[in-house]
């Protein structure tokens, strides 16, 4: 059927501004599903609004539905439902970015939108490609004229300076080198809530979950290298701090992951990541290849790399492809190694591993003797079949199963498709269909792109500018983990934060803890996952709590953030301050009953009566808004 | 399945925008507005008046990873459970734990001699689906989603079970969980409460302010509106937990120590202070779990209107790859636990706890179960260890179950199950969803109309040939 336009016409303003465009005049449909407009003086682009005929009766305002549209016409695909229709406000932008009026009705009073396309738009690309909003990042954006721009430097990190980040590198030397778990938490904490980095912080928790290890069981591997001394010195290999070392060397272990994948993320493969996961001492060690032997081998491992780092449960590997990779993986196991050695699975581990003193590194190591040599067939009587010829008696050979291997997974095109589905549930969406799917494979088998095949940032960079991403209709579909949660709170109010204490209480009562998840899949990216009575609860102690907090290593500072933007804290400036907050907290995407909420709570005291507020009140607001159930969704 | 709960059941159930999201899901804002939702609960499906569910409870025990059942309970009877097969996990047969002259209890899970001597034990063994895929999740969800056809269904049976049958109409707390996040089980478009810190189920104001924030937080969550996907859930999930907390509170399960009337030990060890029982103290956190859990139920009377009819918990550590341990070990723990815990349910849940608080017994009403996603090889592997496999077992207790043991006797164990499924795993005998099926409709009292629909297929695959008998 036809749909229904309402054209919110209006007089025009008659103000010639150099800033914003005037009204947008004459929109209509010319097509049964476009929507055209005359041209507004100075605007550059065009943002489109959209509602149903029944909101608009209720008072609901329209909502962005396009972004910037260049041109004068905007192709709306949905069809409304019968009897039903929709009506579209339209508007334009200067060249700065400055949105033009949205007209107003026959009574005069200006038409509402819900959330300005600007900043909400914005939000999401900080939410997504981040951590959320910061002074910092909203002033990127501005700087650079374009979410795009913002998009494009984020994935190229290595030209954006921290050197005079001092917040940030001061808080991780605080840190640097991890000695534990918390330590390593701290580590996300602090570079999410500081970083300009953002999408490097993402990425590297993204890949470090992706691949998850857990360090109670990479520790406890360490334990029995560093056993407790029965007297001074014995046995040799035994340390005074036990079990501190040992917790060090697993820490260090996973903080190596993370940096190796966060590198990888942007200057690498796909086959390089994976690798870089199966010879790790803290994968080696969690998922039971440091046991896996010949004759009696251990699956663990083999079935995991499948299902949950490659391939994915329906991948079209069968039991005996787990078997086949089990018998691959015999062998590898883990030690110390010198520099020079370091990277030769077969060159000698070095016997006095627990002298620091002899420069040296943890790495993969291969032992001939617990190696299944026998050939193996992978993905027999498929496409991908690829058979291993037997090694046995020839050491360089068994080293090259794994090679063979892997290259054999990545190969199969349930990969490509498996990691990208992951990807756009990261940071587009929960759901990403198969279109959107096809799209970041066909970027992962570009062999041009600088690492080949399954670079790694190119196919970061077909997610982050597809038109999925920054469809306004998307905004607000997933939800942040608690991660996301605690430290987009931080960066919203001037928080502070060393990356422990109360953050990682939080975190733990939030269910969610990088590096101690004992599920070899990690933490789940879908927001079904974090949606339940618990974790809201967690999140509205957060924000209560960070709200009322000034301390330096917990603490946060609204109103001198207030202050600095022009808001005044004095008395009778509710609905500036509570528009400033949305802004920040959910791209002003309120609905005029939630901000009036807002501004009652700040107008009354505590006993529900109407009272002047004082500091202490906007401070309560600040928790009580970051408590809204917009500001868990991204 | 019903429109509306189709449409939520899993956000990725429909990729497109979210305006198409409501379209081809059937759901438009207008016909089924968020804020029509509250304060009246869902509109229950016809079939839901048919039923009456009455005074009946439901605790389950999800053993998360994979627990070993050849080791649980023992198949001492079959050559095949061997010390050739497992050098260093056989349990050599030991005569107290006997259970049939075929079958015997690992020694860790001596707890349960005594509800099994009562009557009130069926131990089955031999439980699965066909063509398990041996992958955790997978395995969790079929369990838990109950149609091994789906392994991405993200709506749980007892979801299913609950909200068809109307157990959760006008009822302010039916079902509780207990643990780090809601189990699939429960999870459907109607949320449920979850806890997973029962010492820490409370915002960190007092009045009255507490009050203020409630309020304020009450009205900014049961009018959420629009389009975005999660929008229906956050409502439902805020609006509960404020309207949960004070009657949890009520509770107070912190100061509620029911002690076993023979020993004098704490029923649940939370602390060191109620740890006589000797426990180490990661065990705390699962005993004070499923200490709420029976609180829960104990403080539902038949009379009740907001009386909570089913709630659970996991138990966690089951995938055993290595270091599996015999008759001490990481399993060996767990199982000690598992006991400990279950013999307090049954001492607390029938009135024979030593306890002020005086509940009285709702035994003959309730049932405990417990589940696991698979077995584990019937052959150890090289770490001391076992890997995923196929058919375990697990445990029914009640007042009114019929005790015994099920699928593990010389008639139900015949030569070569053990290694029945690619020479390798224990073959299943009795398919999962029979079990629970028949708990659902002869202790819960389902309606038999509603099977297809908890459990889909289950009269086409004629399923109920397979049932035991267990209630």
């Amino acid at each position: 059927m036809r749909p229904r336009a309402l054209l919110l016409a209006a007089l025009v303003v008659a103000r010639a501004s150099a800033q914003a465009p005037p009204e947008v005049q004459g929109v209509v449909f010319d097509e049964p599903t476009t929507l055209v407009w005359a041209p507004a003086s100075g605007a550059s682009a065009y943002d489109v609004y959209r509602g149903t005929l029944a909101d608009l009766t209720s008072g609901i305002p329209g909502r962005c539905h396009a972004y910037r549209v260049n041109g004068t016409s905007f192709a709306t695909p949905a069809a409304p439902e019968p009897d039903a229709g929709f009506f579209y406000l339209v508007t334009g932008e200067s060249s700065a970015g400055l949105e033009g009026t949205a007209g107003t009705d026959s009574q005069g009073v200006a038409h509402a939108v819900l959330g300005h396309c600007g900043p909400l738009m914005r939000n999401h690309v900080l939410d997504r490609t981040g951590y959320g909003w910061s002074e910092w990042s909203r002033d990127r954006v501005a700087t650079l004229g374009s979410l795009a721009a913002y998009v494009n430097e984020q994935l190229d990190p290595a030209t954006i300076s921290e050197a005079d980040n001092t917040e940030l590198t001061s808080r991780l030397a605080a840190i640097e080198p991890p000695d534990t778990a918390t330590e390593l938490v701290a580590r996300q904490v602090v570079g999410g809530v500081y970083a300009r980095r953002q999408l490097a912080e993402q990425v590297g928790s993204f890949w470090t979950n992706h691949f998850n290890t857990e360090n109670r069981k990479v520790g406890d591997q360490y334990q029995r290298l560093f056993p407790p001394c029965t007297s001074p010195g014995v046995p040799p290999q035994c340390d005074a701090s036990y079990p501190q070392r040992a917790n060090q060397q697993a820490a260090l272990a996973q903080k190596h992951e993370f940096d190796t994948f966060q590198n990888l993320s942007f200057d690498g493969s796909f086959r390089e990541m994976l690798e870089a996961s199966a010879k790790s001492p803290a994968m080696i060690i969690f998922l039971d290849t440091i046991t896996n032997v010949v004759a009696a081998p251990n699956e663990n491992y083999a079935r995991e790399i499948l299902e949950l780092s490659s391939m994915g449960v329906d991948g079209g590997y069968t039991q005996t492809d787990v078997e086949r990779l089990a018998m691959v993986f015999t062998g590898w196991n883990f030690c110390r190694k010198s520099p020079a050695n370091a990277g030769d699975p077969l060159a000698p581990c070095l016997a006095n591993y627990w002298d620091t003193a002899t420069p040296g590194a943890w790495v993969a190591n291969f032992l001939s003797n617990r190696h299944d040599c026998t050939s193996k067939v992978l993905f027999q009587g498929t496409p991908q079949q690829v058979t291993i010829a037997s090694t046995c008696g020839n050491p360089t050979a068994q080293v090259q199963e794994l090679e063979i291997a892997l290259d054999a997974i990545v190969a199969h095109p349930s990969t490509p498709r498996y990691i990208s589905k992951k990807i756009l549930e990261r940071f587009v969406t929960d759901s990403p269909d198969t279109a959107l799917v096809d799209a970041l494979v066909l970027e992962w088998n570009q062999s041009g792109n600088p690492h080949g095949v399954g670079d790694m940032r190119e196919v970061l960079r077909a997610a982050l500018t597809s038109a999925a991403f920054l469809d306004p209709d998307r905004v607000g579909s997933k939800i942040k983990t608690p991660l996301e949660h605690f430290v987009s709170a931080f960066r919203a109010i001037r928080g502070k934060t060393n990356g422990n204490s109360q953050v990682f209480n939080y975190l733990t009562r939030a269910q969610y803890l990088p590096y101690l998840d004992p599920v070899p899949t990690g933490w789940p990216e879908n927001g079904d996952d974090w949606l339940d009575t618990n974790n809201t609860l967690e999140r509205q102690n957060f924000g209560i709590q960070l709200a009322a907090a000034t301390g330096s290593n917990f603490g946060s500072d609204p109103l001198a953030l207030l202050v600095a933007h022009g808001i005044p804290t004095a008395p009778g400036n509710a609905a500036a301050v509570v528009d400033f907050l949305s802004d920040v907290l959910f791209g002003g995407a309120l609905t005029s009953a939630e901000r009036q909420n807002a501004i009652d709570f700040l107008n009354t005291d505590d006993n529900g009566n109407q009272a002047t507020y004082n500091n202490a009140r906007i401070k309560d607001l600040v928790g009580f808004l970051l408590g809204y159930a917009q500001f868990q969704e991204q | 399945m019903g429109k509306k709960r189709n449409a939520l059941q899993h956000a990725s159930a429909c990729s497109c925008s979210r305006r198409l999201f409501l379209k081809g899901c059937g759901v438009t804002l207008t016909g089924f507005g968020i804020t029509s939702l509250f304060p009246t609960p869902f509109i229950q499906e016809a079939l839901a008046s048919v039923t009456a569910t009455g005074d009946k409870r439901l605790l389950f025990i999800f053993l998360r990873g994979g627990n070993d059942g050849l080791n649980a309970v023992i198949p001492h009877g079959d050559p095949d459970y061997s010390a050739a097969h497992r050098p260093t996990l056989f349990v050599p047969y030991s005569a107290p734990y006997d259970l049939n002259g075929f079958a015997s209890l690992h020694p860790s899970l001596g707890g349960l001699l005594e509800p099994f001597a009562a009557g009130d034990l069926a131990v089955v063994h031999r439980v699965g689906y066909a063509n398990n895929s041996r992958s955790h999740f997978d395995g969790q969800r079929i369990w838990e989603n109950g149609d091994p056809t789906q392994a991405q269904l993200f709506e749980g049976w007892l979801y299913r079970y609950v909200h068809d049958s109307a157990l959760s109409a006008g009822v302010s707390l039916p079902v509780l969980s207990v643990q780090a996040t809601p189990p699939l089980m429960l999870r459907g478009a109607e949320r449920f409460v979850n806890v997973a810190d029962p010492d820490d189920f409370s915002y960190i104001l007092t009045d009255p302010k507490l009050t203020k924030f409630k309020s304020r937080w009450r009205s900014e969550y049961a009018g959420l509106d629009g389009l975005e996907v999660y929008r229906p859930i956050l409502s439902q999930t805020g609006v509960k937990l404020v309207d949960t907390l004070d009657e949890y509170a009520a509770w107070d399960q912190a100061s509620w120590n029911p002690l076993d009337p023979n020993t004098g030990f704490s029923l649940f060890p939370v602390s060191a202070a109620t740890n006589q029982a000797g426990f180490s103290t990661q065990s705390f956190d699962f005993f004070r779990s499923v200490k709420v859990c029976a609180l829960s139920l104990l403080e539902s009377t038949g009379a009740s209107t907001n009386g909570t009819r089913v709630a659970g918990t996991q138990l966690a550590g089951f995938d055993t790859h290595s270091g599996q341990g015999q008759l001490t070990g990481v399993q060996a723990e767990l199982f000690s636990w598992l006991a400990y815990a279950m013999k307090s349910l049954r001492t607390v849940l029938s009135g024979a706890a030593t306890d002020p608080r005086g509940y009285p017994s709702i035994w003959s009403n309730t049932v405990v179960v417990t589940l696991s996603e698979f077995g584990r090889t019937t052959i150890e592997n090289g770490s001391g260890g076992t890997d995923h496999a196929a058919a375990s077992c697990l445990f029914v207790a009640g007042g009114s179950v019929n005790g015994g043991v099920y699928n593990c006797d010389a008639s139900t164990w015949p030569a070569g199950v053990t290694l029945g499924v690619q020479g390798r795993y224990l073959l299943e005998r009795t398919d999962y969803r029979s079990i629970f099926w028949e708990i659902l409709r002869d202790h819960m009292g389902a309606n038999p109309a509603l099977a297809d629909t908890v459990f889909p297929g289950y009269t086409g695959a004629g399923l109920g040939a397979q049932e035991l008998g267990l209630v």
